[in-house]
């Protein structure tokens, strides 16, 4: 019996031990204690992380995030060795405090204090503990690992200790409901025992497929800047319409200027689409935030002096100039970026971290994106396309609305490829020429307008053609200022596409580097692709020496759910013309389709670094 | 003859007209030209998205009646033109200044700006508000003004001043006369009290378009002190910008600046304190410092103990030099500082078990010392900092150290601070650099090059499938030095980040990824897996490319033209090799021809060979050297353009007719 349970102590043992031998380091325990009054938050920490390996030392370096009006104290830490003796304390000298500006703003009030313990016997723990007070806050608890986080946690508990009459609200994902106490005059909410064990997230799979624990606890009444609630969906507009209230004044000047601009004009939309002009023309996006500047904007007189405002700032402005002459417009909260994440309509949230402002037109909602000196009139892109946005109105208005799509022809980029051969081996120039839409338009738009055209020729130099290719020239063109759409035309010289096999010659299809994902074995979540994507290649080979075709074109031609490839190509009357349509549908993909998925892309792919053959006469 | 003249003629005019430019503009704070409003682009280059107008520099001596020193003052102005959208950026600006203690802080005060527009034929005027102007904190001792100027556009100028006052004299701000957008003009004044002797090394340029030296009648008067003051000015004209070029170390090697470090220091009393030193000089107060000469003793005291656990006895000196580089390289993480003194004490590193370069290489020098191998430390600048030049014996130059250990005749040069590394390899900061060697007395410097061939050899074995119309292939990667480097930091011991990254390269593997030697650095790295691959078939025959994209598919070199010299910063060098099975029914119909080039600056050996059932094709490409003239931009361009298409040329099986 004794063997049995040692054996088992002993399997035990080993199988946590490679458990924890997996992980470059790892959390051990991590315990949280949060506890809110109407105008207080203490949080209390206590952390025991354990590194594992040398290749987990940089987890050493511990950060502790907090704003200028939070107070930050670090308490004890030390190194324990495998044994539990202390190697090394850390002085209160050793805490370094820093700046922690985003590489979007100017300037944040934000800071971090962090320190550093380092020991070189394997495995080794830190143990830290820190105490933050803030006295204006939104959020009593919110604890989510990050999926980039690579280190599990073994054992987190949280606990929420707030008085008796003190209204909140919770949520917790993926992690059991709490165990409720009450302890006197107080209230707790105790979970326990939480561990997350860190996952790789694949390609394109949506993050909600990670199946992330998470907890949020929310103060149902709350002061941050104003008095706010986080009781409905409304409420929560309410107060974000109460934050910004006063910013829409204009000084005499700038109405003056409105009225310059908009005089002789009647039709509504035109006079928002020339304000909108004027606002791209003369501002510019600067992110300075300080106080509680990350949900409440710089009043519109703030633009007017300066000619620049983050994302807030900019809306309050141009909503400003809306309202001066009449025209209602919302100030409307999104969450941006390629990928559109879903909002929990149950739980009340700060999930935006973006600002559009709306326009309700009789027929017609236009959505403008006030930060982008370029985007045409209404025209949202990758940024903040197809999702929903909670537009702020007062007195419980405030509602979602949604964003509208990226269709097939905002993202067709059609490319046109001539090639003239003058002879079958050595140099000749290619001309491509390319209209760009979608991602590829927002980019090159990007690039254009702040790079130099020494940067934005490398930027060509490197990604257009792959091979040895010179680029002689280049043009940028745009078809107004109101099309989200670009033309390049670039001239290459090159040997690298055309290749002489006996008395055939190959020559390349220009192909698409597709996106790569892994192998079907390999997959083991599903595929959320935003919005689609589509090209269509004509390619031209022109021939000064007779040819003829080596044998007819393999035609393809494949339609699935998930879009569609079609080639074919003709070779006449000197001219050898190949068209392409690629098409990449949009959607949901369950890791069950994910096999014919992959296999679409596969032989798009396999199709696409196919040569031509042709036959010198 | 005639057109010559013409042309010629065209060009002096243009000359002429660019010079005449500078009238133009106004060099007063405060004073906007209307050319300078109204001009739309820069006539010397015409993609200017911005450009410096003026830039003025004054560097000046303030007696301090508090210290009874002085304090040196640096004011700088600047105009920028704003011609385009991508030129608004130029409207933000950073100031990094030092705080060292209570009384020894660097301040900047008189912080103004200004930015002018044309607004329907009115000159507009917005100032800077200093309520827009913030302090970051970036470091523990540094600090960082930052701000947007206000209303900045496409056409907008902009101008600012401020002044830096500062007690450290050794940090006179060096003058960047030339930028990424063109400078019109950029002038430096530098006011000089007879108390202190600057040496000025200039950089990118051989002389100044203006320059002069002129003493002040005047004398004046501090305490006890009379003196006059000397001016010097040194302006630039016309800089074009700078462009930013692939392979090059830093751009501040080539962009043209002045650099001012104090070299002498005159006492009230007549003495002479030399700051300009000797590199011998130098090397003897390197071996004299607590944070250098006295941390390689104590190390070697340290080391003594140490060492008994590495078990040292009987081995080779090599083999000493690589256990104990290991221990240092397995026990200590670099904290990822350059520096060239130690942080701590050997007892404070001891404990927190991470320092930077200079408190790991020195602890090493020490440790091999304690085990009998003669090591020195070598200083150097890194490729970042700087090239050295080595005229100027400052040691405010040299930013990091390594080792240089001799076993066998032999000499290694080491650095601790990267373990993914074999232990004679350096990381690319401290490679094609000079490094001064630091013995007592010494005056030798060595070029620190990496002999060691970054290597990739990839082997392909290439079968058809049943059906003839795709192939199966295993693949062995094995990479040796640097390129091992670069596969083991994108490893990183997760097979998903290596096939993340083949998938990325167009391989597709399929089941399990093997990778071998993955810790043990001084062994070449070696990953295999299983693939397929689709091939071409057109007419009953059969194209295979042998090393199906996975060779050299991209010509790295692009430029038209190039005005500066190539660094690859090692030697790099590809073997491709690959053994197709023909398949049953079919020969060989056509074979690429063979190519052998061996000269001066690459190797290209790419040959085929027919066997009974199998054709072998290999392909070499080496790199004969890591740095390359300008010049032979063109010829190294033509190599990768031919080993571009050479190596991606099929292999052509026909219908073997038996009957």
């Amino acid at each position: 019996m004794k063997t049995l349970v040692t054996l088992i102590f002993y399997s035990l043992l080993f199988s946590i031990l490679a458990c924890s031998q997996d992980y470059d380091a790892e959390i051990l325990s991590h315990v949280s204690y949060h506890t809110a009054s109407k105008s207080r938050l203490t949080r209390m920490d206590t952390v025991v992380l354990q590194i594992n390996k040398r290749a987990g030392d940089y987890n050493a370096l511990v950060i502790i995030p907090f704003t200028k009006s939070d107070k930050l104290t670090i308490g004890d830490a030390w190194i324990e060795d495998n044994n539990g003796k202390v190697v090394r304390k850390l002085k209160q000298n050793e805490i370094k405090e820093y700046s922690a500006v985003s590489n979007f703003s100017l300037y944040e009030d934000d800071f971090i204090k962090s320190f550093e313990l380092k020991h070189n016997t394997y495995p080794y723990k830190i143990k830290y503990s820190f105490k933050l007070i803030s006295t204006s806050f939104i959020n009593i608890a919110h604890w989510c690992p990050a999926y980039t986080n690579k280190q599990p946690v073994r054992n987190k508990k949280l606990v929420v200790s707030v008085p008796v009459n003190y209204e909140i609200r919770y949520q917790q994902h993926y992690v059991n409901p709490p165990v409720k106490k009450i302890m006197g005059d107080n209230q707790q909410l105790i979970w326990d025992s939480i561990s997350y064990v860190p996952v790789n997230r694949q390609k394109d799979a949506p993050v909600s497929s990670l199946k992330l624990p998470s907890i949020t606890v929310v103060p149902i009444n709350f002061k941050y800047g104003k008095q706010g609630s986080w009781e409905t969906w409304e409420t929560f507009g309410d107060w974000i319409y109460s934050l910004n209230e006063n910013a829409g004044e204009l000084p005499d000047s700038e109405k003056i200027k409105i009225n310059q601009l908009l005089y002789g004009l009647s039709d509504t939309r035109e006079k928002v689409q020339v304000l909108y002009r004027y606002l791209q023309d003369y501002t510019r996006y600067i992110n300075v935030k300080i106080d509680i500047g990350g949900l409440k904007s710089y009043p519109a007189d703030y633009v007017v002096k300066n000619k620049y405002g983050d994302c807030k700032a900019l809306c309050t402005y141009m909503k400003a100039m809306l309202s001066y002459v009449g025209i209602l417009s919302y100030y409307t909260l999104i969450n941006s970026g390629d990928e559109v994440l879903e909002i929990d309509k149950t739980f009340p949230a700060q999930v935006f971290d973006h600002v559009i402002l709306t326009v309700l037109f009789e027929n017609d909602t236009v959505f403008l994106e006030c930060t982008n000196k370029n985007a045409p009139f209404g025209y949202l892109g990758t940024f903040t396309q197809g999702r929903e946005a909670f537009m702020i109105d007062a007195n419980g208005k405030s509602r979602f609305i949604s964003t509208p799509s990226l269709s097939v022809e905002d993202i067709l980029c059609t490319r046109k490829i001539t090639s003239s051969i003058t002879s079958l081996s050595g140099q000749f120039s290619v001309n491509v020429d390319m209209n760009l839409k979608g991602s590829d338009y927002e980019i090159y738009t990007q690039l254009l307008t702040n790079l130099n055209r020494n940067v934005v020729e490398k930027y060509l130099r490197n990604y257009v053609m792959s091979g040895t290719f010179e680029l002689l020239d280049f043009k940028f063109e745009n078809e107004s200022r109101d099309f989200a759409g670009i033309n390049l035309n670039a001239t290459f010289t090159t040997r690298d596409i055309v290749k002489r096999y006996g008395d055939k010659t190959g020559m390349s299809l220009y192909p698409h580097e597709l996106t790569v994902y892994e192998s079907p074995d390999k997959r083991t979540q599903p595929i959320q692709l935003h919005y689609p994507v589509s090209y269509i290649d004509t390619i031209e080979y022109t021939f000064e020496t007779p040819v003829e075709e080596s044998s007819p074109f393999n035609a393809v031609s494949e339609v699935s759910k998930f879009g569609h490839y079609v080639i074919n190509g003709k070779y006449a009357d000197g001219k050898y013309i190949v068209v392409k349509n690629i098409y990449i549908n949009k959607g949901y993909y369950p890791l069950s389709e994910y096999e014919e998925f992959y296999k679409f892309l596969i032989n798009i792919r396999k199709n696409e670094r196919k040569n031509i053959f042709i036959r010198q006469l | 003859m005639k057109k010559y003249i013409l042309i010629n003629l065209f060009l002096t005019i243009v000359n002429v007209a660019a010079i005449a430019q500078i009238d133009k503009y106004s060099l007063q704070e405060g004073v906007v030209t209307s050319y300078e409003m109204e001009m739309t682009e820069y006539i010397l280059d015409k993609d200017a998205e911005a450009v410096v107008l003026y830039e003025e520099g004054k560097n000046y001596f303030v007696p301090n009646s508090v210290s009874g020193g002085f304090l040196l003052h640096m004011e700088r102005f600047i105009k920028i033109k704003i011609l385009k959208q991508a030129g608004i950026k130029y409207g933000e600006f950073e100031i990094p200044y030092y705080i060292g203690g209570i009384r020894e802080i660097e301040e900047v005060y008189d912080l103004r700006g200004a930015t002018y527009n044309m607004e329907k034929g009115r000159l507009e005027k917005t100032v800077l508000n200093s309520k827009n102007v913030f302090k970051e904190i970036v470091g523990e001792n540094m600090r960082m003004m930052k701000f947007a100027m206000p209303d900045v556009r496409e056409g907008s100028v902009i101008e600012f001043k401020y002044t830096i006052k500062t007690p450290y004299f050794f940090n006179m701000r060096e003058w960047q006369f030339q930028k990424k957008i063109p400078v019109v003009y950029s002038v430096l004044m530098y006011t000089a009290i007879p108390y202190y002797e600057y040496t000025y090394i200039m950089k990118g340029a051989t002389k100044f378009d203006e320059y002069n030296r002129q003493e002040r009648n005047d004398e004046l008067r501090f305490d006890n002190l009379v003196y006059r003051e000397v001016m010097y000015t040194f302006g630039m004209k016309n800089l074009p910008a700078f462009k930013d070029e692939e392979f090059i170390s830093s751009p501040n090697d080539y962009m043209i600046l002045l650099n001012f470090q104090i070299s002498k220091i005159y006492s009230q009393s007549g003495s002479v304190k030399e700051v300009m030193s000797t590199w011998p000089k130098i090397c003897d107060d390197f071996l004299k410092d607590s944070n250098f000469g006295k941390y390689i003793k104590s190390s070697e005291k340290e080391g003594k103990k140490i060492l008994g656990e590495l078990n040292l006895q009987g081995l080779s000196d090599i083999d000493k030099i690589k256990r104990i580089t290991e221990y240092v390289k397995f026990n200590y993480n670099w904290d990822g500082y350059n520096d060239k003194y130690t942080s701590n004490k050997v007892s404070a590193f001891l404990k927190q078990k991470t320092g930077n370069a200079a408190d790991i290489n020195l602890f090493l020098i020490g440790l091999l010392r304690a085990a009998g191998i003669n090591a020195d430390p070598v200083v150097l600048s890194t490729r970042k900092n700087g090239t050295i030049n080595i005229r100027y014996p400052f040691s405010k130059f040299l930013n990091y150290v390594i080792v240089q250990a001799s076993a066998a005749d032999e000499l290694y040069f080491i650095d601790a601070t990267v373990s993914a590394l074999a232990f004679d390899e350096l990381p690319e900061r401290c490679t094609n650099v000079n490094g001064l060697i630091v013995k007592s007395k010494s005056d030798e410097w060595i070029g620190i090059v990496q002999n060691n061939l970054a290597l990739t050899q990839k082997t392909f074995h290439i079968a058809f499938n049943e059906t003839i119309d795709a192939v199966n292939v295993d693949t062995e990667i094995k990479a040796y030095s640097f390129d091992a480097y670069y596969y083991r930091t994108r490893y990183k011991g997760v097979e998903g980040n290596i096939a993340e990254y083949l998938q990325a390269q167009g391989a597709n593997p399929i089941g399990e990824i093997k990778v071998e030697n993955y810790t043990d650095v001084e062994q070449p790295i070696i990953i295999s897996y299983h693939s397929n691959a689709a091939i071409d078939v057109i007419d009953d025959e059969l194209y295979v490319k042998p090393f199906l994209n996975q060779s050299i598919t991209d010509n790295i070199f692009k430029q038209a033209k190039r005005t500066l010299p190539v660094d690859l910063i090692y030697r790099q060098g590809y073997s491709f090799s690959s053994v197709i099975e023909i398949p049953k029914g079919y020969k060989v119909g056509k074979l690429p021809k063979n190519i052998y080039y061996n000269k001066e600056l690459v190797t290209i050996d790419y040959k085929t060979v027919v066997n009974e059932n199998t054709v072998t094709v290999s392909a070499v490409f080496e790199f004969k050297k890591s740095f390359y003239d300008a010049k032979d931009y063109s010829l190294l361009k033509e190599a990768y353009s031919t080993i571009v298409g050479k190596f991606n040329e099929m292999i052509m099986f026909v219908k073997d007719s038996v009957d």
